[in-house]
């Protein structure tokens, strides 16, 4: 899994590519806390995420919870339709934000 | 092969010493005798050089030594001859002086008579009286008389000197008076008229001293030069001659004693080119002048032409051909009379010298070329012996240090295969000062590294079995705390229930539960906790335990999802969370209330049909998220349903390819499956996956439970 960070004034987009799984979720664990420490507002790009595991929805949970206890917003985008269902599955299409 | 490493190290070197170490000697010894032979070729020719050079110096020298010799001999026998002429000339002028005195003074002197030429008179210096034909005795007797005075004087002459062969005179008057020793030849002589002869002729016509051309002596005894000189009266009446005949064979002497070197020799020329002195008289006895001896008679025109320059009187040296050689020839003037000193010397002989010069320095050359020869033949030994003599040290060295530095390697070799074998206290005491001694020194410090890496590792390893020990502990505990044996229920017939976990790692994430709440009704429960190992396992059972318990307490499965998640929000710092699908059955009725927090659509086989997803919207999983609201539902299983539940590591369960098993292919393969048996059912999909995944690590656990309301057909 590789991770592109782009800040663009108070957005800052993380284009994420490969497999979310408990190999990589750290990963994306690091990236995303510390993208929500300087920024108020993320937006993940998942065009490229072919999977997302439990460990992955953690990571999700985890960057959802801090940037609504910062005020701030996390958004996703471009999830594709496999991903979307696992998502669905778990019900955390219900907490999350899609653009 | 380290045997053959180490002779190949060591036969490397060896040979890599021997060949520079040769290569630098060969080459040495090229360049070296290249420049030695250099230095010969240049030192020879620089002998030559200058042995030619002060060869031909001296060959110059000597050349002109020798002529120079040739010229001052000719000059000087000119000057010896010369004065003996002019001694004759002057006696010739002091017996004419006399004459005239008498003439002058007839008065003062007495008459003294003069006898014909006598027999008895044979052998003696006396005054001999020869009359002209036609004279008149008496007429002159006074005058015979009175010049009978100086025929002493005459004597005196021809006596004492050698080469005067006769002095005589001859008069106006008609008589000749000859003063010599030979008066026997003239026995026969009655007149005699000399007023025709050159002599008399030349005197009177120069009225001078005068010397006749060479001729033959009237008695045979040689050629011969008469010198001359008038006598006149006080009136100057010319009265008589005065003659000195000369035999040039008695001058001759000064002429053949004259000798240079071998073939050396002097003549004396006449004002004709005659040779008239020197070798032809002395070789033959005869006096006859024969025909080489004149120069003009020469082919060769050098000659000819010098002979020109001597009848001019004048001084020279040239290389002419005369008498089939080439010789030397250096002429000079005499001053008395027109004649030439000239001398020979084969020219053989003046470069002689020069030849011997050259070839003495041709042999010094040929010495010195030969010392050289020597000299660098020697070398050329030593060379060689040097060459060998540096081989062998090269070899010898090659050896020396090959061995200085292959034995080391051995040792290291050596040192290195007991540490192989674990003598990791073994140190390497190589002190060679170089490489190996620093390559011993990293063996040494490998070594105790390796070992203090060995002591780490089997704490390591010591604390790791202990660690894994106590996760088998863990594995064994979860798995107790799992319902394991089956059958479950065996008094109940209401149902069959049967279920799995196969944990990726020691201690899954995933759980099943069945328990019944009371009599009549059985909780199901298939959950996965986010994560795996031991902290997954501890938030299983707290979930585990929190979902037994609620539902225990009598509150339908919406409640039990809505209390259990708000008790694992609270102290969730690790962000944990739990998808649970949880149902109560009753077993009478077959009434199924469930909820699903998040997790996978359980498969159900309802009314002898095909299995189906049982989908509902799916609510937010557990710990997510507090005060989340659960949607329940419900449902009536007939007898022979069939419930079958799993987590996504049944779907999601990945082959090499990143393939998911997916939902589709479990439910092919579930309705695929023809049994009874729910034990088999479960183990028939469990096999499928496997089939799929092939090589592929496990990565997720792979949780099933089956349930079969109403008793098995």
């Amino acid at each position: 899994m590789t991770i592109q960070t782009n800040k663009e004034n108070e957005l800052t987009t993380l284009g994420i590519e490969g497999r979310i799984d408990s190999n990589t979720s750290n990963q994306l664990q690091d990236e995303l806390l510390q993208a929500l420490d300087s920024s108020a507002q993320i937006l993940l790009d998942f065009a490229d995420v072919s999977y997302i595991s439990s460990a992955g929805l953690r990571v999700l949970l985890m960057g959802q919870k801090k940037a609504k206890a910062q005020k701030g917003k996390m958004e996703l985008t471009n999830v594709s339709e496999t991903v979307m269902s696992v998502l669905e599955t778990v019900g955390f299409t219900k907490i999350l934000t899609f653009r | 092969m380290s045997e053959k490493m180490k002779k190949s190290i060591r036969n490397k070197l060896i040979t890599m010493t021997f060949t520079v170490a040769f290569i630098a000697i060969t080459l040495l010894s090229i360049v070296s005798w290249g420049g030695f032979n250099g230095i010969k070729t240049s030192s020879n020719t620089i002998s030559k050089t200058l042995i030619e050079i002060s060869a031909d110096n001296n060959q110059a020298i000597i050349k002109q030594q020798a002529l120079d010799q040739l010229s001052s001999l000719a000059a000087a026998t000119a000057i010896t001859v010369n004065s003996r002429l002019e001694n004759i000339m002057s006696q010739t002028v002091i017996l004419a002086a006399c004459m005239e005195d008498l003439y002058e003074n007839p008065d003062d002197y007495s008459r003294i008579d003069i006898n014909p030429p006598r027999i008895e008179d044979t052998g003696t210096y006396v005054g001999q009286l020869v009359y002209t034909e036609d004279t008149d005795v008496n007429l002159v007797s006074d005058e015979v008389g009175l010049m009978g005075n100086v025929v002493s004087n005459l004597l005196q002459v021809s006596e004492n000197i050698p080469e005067v062969s006769s002095a005589h005179f001859a008069t106006e008057s008609g008589f000749l008076v000859l003063g010599d020793d030979k008066p026997e030849l003239k026995l026969d002589l009655e007149y005699l008229d000399s007023s025709t002869r050159s002599w008399y002729i030349n005197a009177v016509e120069s009225k001078g001293t005068m010397w006749t051309d060479v001729f033959e002596d009237s008695y045979g005894r040689g050629l011969a030069v008469t010198c001359s000189h008038p006598v006149y009266d006080p009136l100057g009446n010319l009265k008589a001659v005065l003659a000195i005949g000369c035999q040039l064979s008695e001058i001759s002497s000064v002429i053949t004693d004259v000798s240079v070197g071998e073939t050396g020799r002097a003549v004396v020329v006449d004002n004709y080119g005659n040779i008239i002195m020197g070798l032809t008289i002395a070789e033959t006895e005869s006096g006859i002048v024969y025909e080489n001896s004149n120069f003009y008679n020469s082919n060769d025109p050098v000659l000819i032409n010098a002979a020109d320059e001597m009848t001019a009187g004048e001084s020279g040296i040239v290389l002419a051909n005369y008498d089939n050689k080439d010789v030397f020839i250096a002429y000079a003037p005499m001053e008395s009379i027109p004649w030439s000193v000239v001398t020979f010397m084969d020219i053989s002989e003046v470069l002689e010298p020069v030849y011997l010069v050259t070839q003495q320095a041709n042999e010094l050359a040929r010495s010195a070329e030969a010392e050289a020869e020597k000299i660098a033949s020697s070398t050329l030994v030593a060379m060689f012996a040097g060459m060998a003599a540096s081989a062998v040290a090269a070899l010898l060295v090659g050896l020396f240090y090959s061995n200085r530095i292959a034995l080391p390697i051995r040792s290291l070799e050596q040192g290195v295969r007991e540490i192989s074998k674990g003598r990791l206290d073994y140190t390497l005491d190589i002190k060679t000062g170089d490489e190996i001694e620093n390559l011993a020194a990293a063996f040494n410090i490998m070594t105790t590294d390796l070992k203090k890496h060995i002591t780490d590792l089997t704490t390591v390893t010591a604390e790791k079995e202990k660690y894994g020990a106590e996760l088998n502990v863990a594995t064994q505990i979860q798995s107790s705390m799992l319902p394991n044996e089956f059958p479950a229920f065996p008094d109940l017939k209401q149902f069959d229930i049967y279920a799995t976990m196969l944990p990726a790692k020691e201690v899954g994430g995933d759980f099943y539960d069945f328990f019944l709440v009371d009599d009549s009704h059985l909780g199901l429960v298939m959950a996965d906790v986010s994560g795996k190992g031991v902290p997954a396992a501890l938030f299983m059972v707290i979930a585990k335990t929190l979902i037994q318990n609620y539902a225990q307490k009598g509150e339908s499965p919406a409640d039990v999802m809505m209390h259990t998640n708000n008790q694992l929000c609270q102290n969730n710092d690790a962000n944990m969370f739990v998808t649970v699908w949880f149902a109560i059955l009753n077993i009478e009725t077959g009434e199924l209330n469930y909820s699903n927090a998040g997790h996978n659509p359980p498969l159900l086989r309802h009314n002898n049909g095909e299995f189906e997803y049982l989908v509902s919207e799916p609510d937010f999983v557990l710990a997510g998220m507090e005060d989340m609201d659960y949607e329940e539902y419900s449902l009536t299983l007939q007898k022979g349903d069939i419930l079958y539940l799993y987590t996504d590591g049944v779907t999601e369960a990945t082959n090499s390819n990143d393939e998911l098993y997916s939902d589709e292919r479990l439910l092919e393969k579930i309705n695929s499956i023809n049994t009874h048996s729910l034990k088999t059912l479960l183990e028939n999909i469990k096999s499928d996956i496997d089939l799929f995944v092939g090589e592929a690590p496990q990565f997720d656990d792979i949780t099933m439970l089956a349930l079969r309301f109403g008793e098995e057909p």
